[in-house]
């Protein structure tokens, strides 16, 4: 939720249904990263989207719940030197 | 105003940081309305059916290459995990009754009017204990989310559907300028002040500045509101303390997103002291902010 620098990255995504439909409220937070992560978890908003801070380059592993369902997935965050701004990484999860 | 990079720092321990006279400082619990608590167990545990305190691996030297020493500060390379090994962690369900009820679960809005899910705990009757990132947003690189969160819904000892106080709204916190000017996780804590005090009901948990070697021997104890768990449901893990820092405190007791802010607390008799506070999942080992001196000081004075 908080990082303590400028984050190398700022991972997005939407949270589906197996239909294809977006789930609003859905926890969504990080089960694996290249550094320490705080421990908060976020809720899709009302069209199933949730945007997660990357603090460090490195591969992050999120996972999502709503219900009984679950969903995950990797991403690469890759850091730009000196960027002026995050980089963007979508991370799309489907429950199953 | 920027920190001069050449402020000189010093592998000593911090001064001020630990009572002078290196005798342990404790502000006292309350347990609420209702009867007394049940005594933690031989092991410093919560008195738990079926929990036992997970045996702590044996440490071999000659089990494998030696660590880089960048791994004591950044955790393992690649993909760490919050719970590690066996997911040890118990669900509980008598969320009514101290000291279960003094954990709360928090659903915080943010600046931006993201929605996230996390974890405090009463210190007094209207302040509850949490993480400074649960009340203050830093760094996140998303336009318009740093800065105090817009409002935390609190419910002290949900579960589930079950609802034995609350919610409370609250839209008054606290930190510390070394998370929310300069986003040190050294000196990530803060607290969230109710309206109400609804703590008086639930009862609270002491807290306390203890020295490198007590906390060395104590079982650390946490309970929250995980995210990968049914939505809103207590769980709780404990384990023995596995080092600490000036400022922080590290254990290898089960965690995930929606803990920050949980109470690591030890168990003396039929008293629950909080050590630390829970913000971050590692590699190895998750972490808390220590209990210092100045943040005694500094929830001492937010309970007032």
């Amino acid at each position: 939720m908080s990082t303590p620098s400028a984050p190398a990255g700022v991972i997005r995504g939407t949270v589906r249904d197996a239909a294809g439909a977006p789930v609003a409220g859905a926890r969504v937070a990080f089960a694996g990263g290249p550094v320490p992560l705080p421990d908060v978890a976020a809720l899709t908003d009302g069209e199933g989207r949730f945007a997660l801070t990357a603090p460090a380059a490195g591969t992050y592993t999120v996972v999502c719940r709503a219900g009984g369902a679950t969903a995950a997935a990797r991403v690469e965050v890759t850091a730009a030197p000196a960027a002026a701004r995050p980089e963007d990484v979508r991370a799309d999860l489907r429950l199953g | 105003m920027p920190q001069d990079p050449h402020t000189p720092v010093s592998s000593d321990p911090a001064a001020g940081l630990l009572p002078a006279d290196g005798q342990p400082v404790s502000q006292p619990p309350g347990t609420g309305a209702g009867g007394e608590p049940a005594p933690g167990s031989s092991t410093g545990t919560e008195p738990v059916e079926g929990y036992e305190l997970p045996e702590a691996p044996e440490a071999d030297p000659f089990a494998g290459p030696v660590a880089d020493i960048g791994e004591a500060s950044f955790g393992r390379p690649s993909d760490p995990e919050t719970v590690h090994g066996p997911d040890d962690r118990v669900q509980i369900t008598n969320t009514c009754v101290y000291p279960w009820r003094v954990h709360c679960f928090l659903e915080i809005t943010a600046a931006d009017g993201s929605a996230w899910l996390g974890t405090g705990w009463f210190i007094g009757p209207h302040t509850i204990a949490t993480a400074g990132h649960v009340v203050h947003i830093k760094n996140s690189g998303v336009p318009g989310r740093d800065g105090w969160v817009r409002s935390i819904k609190v419910w002290p000892g949900r579960n589930g559907s079950t609802v034995c106080y609350g919610p409370v709204v609250s839209t008054s916190f606290r930190s510390v300028t070394g998370w929310t000017a300069n986003g040190d996780e050294n000196y990530d804590y803060g607290a969230i002040i109710l309206p109400t005090d609804l703590g008086a009901q639930t009862g609270w948990f002491g807290f306390g500045v203890w020295s490198d070697a007590d906390l060395l021997q104590v079982t650390g104890n946490i309970a929250g509101y995980p995210a990968d768990k049914p939505y809103a449901t207590l769980w709780y893990d404990a384990r023995r303390i596995d080092s600490v820092g000036p400022r922080k405190v590290y254990y290898d007791i089960d965690t995930f997103g929606g803990q920050s802010g949980s109470s690591v607390y030890r168990i003396i008799g039929n008293d629950r002291y909080g050590i630390a506070v829970h913000a971050y999942g590692g590699a190895r080992v998750n972490s808390g902010t220590r209990i210092t001196t100045p943040v005694y000081n500094n929830f001492a004075a937010w309970k007032a």
